[in-house]
């Protein structure tokens, strides 16, 4: 099955420098030979701890940051490297909504410029009136009225300028939204708004989503497929239910054993599930990266890496024991 | 290990923020008390009084614009809005201790981390530098830090943001406080942090009798951590609780949103119950219920005035006229 989108050994390093005579001296693999693929309609999600590197695989996979080998296929098309009027209509397609959208908002533009913008860089639309028309009918979309056109940015709440960074998105009318922790700044409540919105404007669109989050339970209510990413690389990957529910590898295992519950009869109990931190991605242990913070680590682990295996139909893990494991279960049920 | 003495009571505590726009109580009429030893979780959206009622307690609040116009603050007994400011310096970081969600913005940055310890101890303390420094070396190495006779020669910026949170919690308990404030802690944290972070606290706890006030918005964590439960909305309490009654039986309509909105990890939810709109500011509050603009259940008769806490159950309180009293289903509200 080819996806829509489809990364193909994707690797983005980006290179170190000495202070001085800025020679080359070692490389932060941020991203290391990631195959990835988004089915057209569905939603990936791609979650890790901070460092991990998958802001730097959205990023590489919207073309916003060059990678530095491997392929990345749109509808079956080499797009890794088109530039030009190709890599504009790449960006029809495919478009990127960010965690901090104040960041991302000029403070002096007002929304209903800002939204419209990309219509008249993509040279769409028939007139400046016929362009006014479409973001508006966008904002609407979104759940913003006609006051919002000629508001500043300042003047919104978190979530309306969510709102906001989705509409500006959803524009160019593109298949594939890349959402980079889109909803981990909002309070729970303007969280659920914005995830049920977003949900909501896939059935409509029929969008495909790479939603990329640290909050596995938010990643767990809107994808259908998962990846979990450590050190660059996907050391997980299934459908939902199966990864969740049976997860392989002890890294996966540990963060959904970390997740607060909001159930006080669910205290987590024992020692911690993940002790540690991310080792240094300019230095990665050898091994399974993951070795020196795994309760199951052995010789081999250390020694060599392993490689991404079906373990059941579709789920895949990158763990030399992920079939013999008996790992403690996780609290999703 | 609990018992019933409060370390810290408030009572009617109302707290009046001075604009132009004239005169505003942010927190009005809040009655809670924690005992020694204890939890307490205290919950509510971004704009609901949380973070002004600790700065209330540690009397940090912006005066003269922002300042307690009512009510009593008691620690151990003692009103501290009687006390004068230099009694209170005294207490703040001796007896009463602080955490924040951005530890930089209470590490200096031009400081060794160890010598900011050595100074919360010997600001309260007649100890000699040299034992200070041993002290803090100590409190480093308890809070989880390895190699902590070398990291306390770190810069604040040298460590990772959990690391940093870290110090940060060894500097509030420096003179091994009786109260403990943490002001959402571990809300930028990654899950496996998160929960190094909250077995660190509740160890302390454990070990040292502290009483912790809780201030967060994620119930998985309260759901985690806490004794007890106290719900604020728009500047008031609407709901208290011991932690098992309030996830089971929780009475008010905003917790029951508050827990519908969250995306479950251990419960599959098909669409999250969003509640609309946000909490409106101080100036800008409807007249009777405050929750009445965004309640499903609201009756002419919330608009009428304010309902009064009410009595539902051993520690259970709620300030609503339609109380719920079945149990919260395991998915919707």
């Amino acid at each position: 099955m080819s996806g829509l989108l489809e990364m193909r050994e994707l690797r983005t390093w980006f290179p170190q420098r000495s202070p001085i005579l800025r020679r080359t001296i070692g490389h932060v693999r941020a991203v290391d030979q990631v195959d990835l693929s988004l089915a057209a309609g569905r939603t990936l999600g791609l979650v890790g701890e901070s460092g991990c590197g998958k802001s730097t695989l959205g990023r590489t996979a919207a073309r916003l940051i060059e990678s530095t080998e491997g392929t990345i296929i749109l509808d079956g098309k080499d797009v890794t490297h088109v530039s030009g009027s190709d890599l504009m209509a790449f960006r029809r397609r495919v478009q990127m909504v960010f965690q901090d959208p104040y960041a991302s908002l000029n403070p002096r533009i007002r929304v209903g410029d800002a939204v419209g913008e990309a219509l008249a860089i993509h040279g769409l639309g028939d007139s400046r009136l016929d362009r006014r028309e479409r973001t508006r009918a966008i904002l609407h979309k979104v759940g913003l009225g006609d006051d919002a056109m000629d508001r500043y940015p300042h003047e919104f709440s978190g979530g309306q300028r969510q709102r906001i960074g989705i509409a500006r998105a959803l524009i160019l009318n593109p298949e594939i939204l890349i959402a980079d922790e889109p909803v981990s700044a909002l309070d729970v409540s303007v969280q659920a708004q914005v995830i049920n919105l977003m949900r909501d404007l896939q059935a409509e669109f029929g969008l495909t989503y790479l939603f990329i989050a640290h909050d596995l339970s938010v990643v767990r209510h809107i994808s259908d497929e998962v990846a979990i990413m450590y050190l660059g690389r996907i050391v997980e990957t299934g459908p939902k239910a199966s990864v969740f529910r049976n997860p392989r590898h002890p890294y996966t295992n540990g963060l959904l054993r970390s997740v607060p519950v909001p159930d006080p009869e669910k205290r987590r109990t024992g020692p911690v599930p993940l002790a540690g931190g991310v080792p240094d991605p300019s230095s990665p242990p050898a091994g399974c990266a993951f070795h020196p913070r795994c309760p199951y680590a052995s010789e081999l682990c250390r020694a060599e890496r392993p490689k991404l295996e079906e373990v059941e139909s579709r789920h895949h893990a990158a763990c030399h024991f992920a079939k013999d494991l008996d790992l403690e279960s996780p609290r999703a049920t | 290990m609990v018992t019933e003495t409060p370390v810290l009571e408030l009572e009617e505590l109302t707290v009046g923020i001075r604009s132009d726009r004239g005169v505003f109580s942010a927190v009005e009429g809040l009655s809670l008390s924690i005992n020694k030893g204890e939890v307490l979780g205290l919950v509510g959206e971004s704009g609901c009084g949380k973070s002004l009622t600790a700065l209330a307690i540690m009397g940090l609040l912006a005066a003269p614009a922002v300042r307690v116009t009512g009510g009593h603050i008691r620690f151990a007994g003692q009103d501290l809005l009687t006390l004068s400011d230099d009694q209170r310096r005294r207490l703040r970081g001796d007896r009463i201790g602080m955490i924040f969600q951005e530890p930089m913005t209470s590490l200096n940055p031009v400081y060794t981390v160890g010598a900011q310890l050595v100074e919360a101890l010997r600001t309260h303390r007649p100890v000699s530098r040299s034992q200070a420094w041993r002290e803090a070396v100590a409190m480093l190495d308890k809070v989880g830090i390895p190699a902590a006779a070398s990291r306390a020669l770190n810069y604040p910026h040298e460590l990772s943001g959990g690391m940093r949170q870290r110090v940060m919690i060894a500097m509030a308990l420096m003179c091994g406080p009786e109260l403990l404030i943490a002001d959402e802690p571990t809300t930028a944290l990654d899950v496996s942090t998160e929960a190094q972070l909250l077995d660190l606290l509740l160890a302390l706890r454990r070990d040292l009798g502290m009483a912790i006030l809780m201030i967060t918005h994620d119930l998985g964590v309260v759901a985690e951590m806490a004794d007890k439960v106290a719900v604020m909305y728009a500047g008031r309490l609407v709901e208290s609780a011991p932690v098992g009654e309030l996830f089971k039986v929780p009475a008010h309509p905003y917790t029951r949103a508050l827990l519908g909105s969250m995306p479950r990890l251990d419960v599959e939810t098909d669409r999250l119950v969003a509640i609309e709109g946000t909490v409106s500011p101080p100036h800008a509050r409807p007249s009777g219920c405050s929750f009445r603009d965004r309640c499903p259940k609201a009756q002419p008769r919330c608009a009428g005035h304010v309902p009064v806490l009410e009595h539902l159950a051993a520690g259970h309180e709620v300030r609503c006229f339609f109380p719920s009293v079945e149990h919260a289903a395991q998915a919707s509200p």
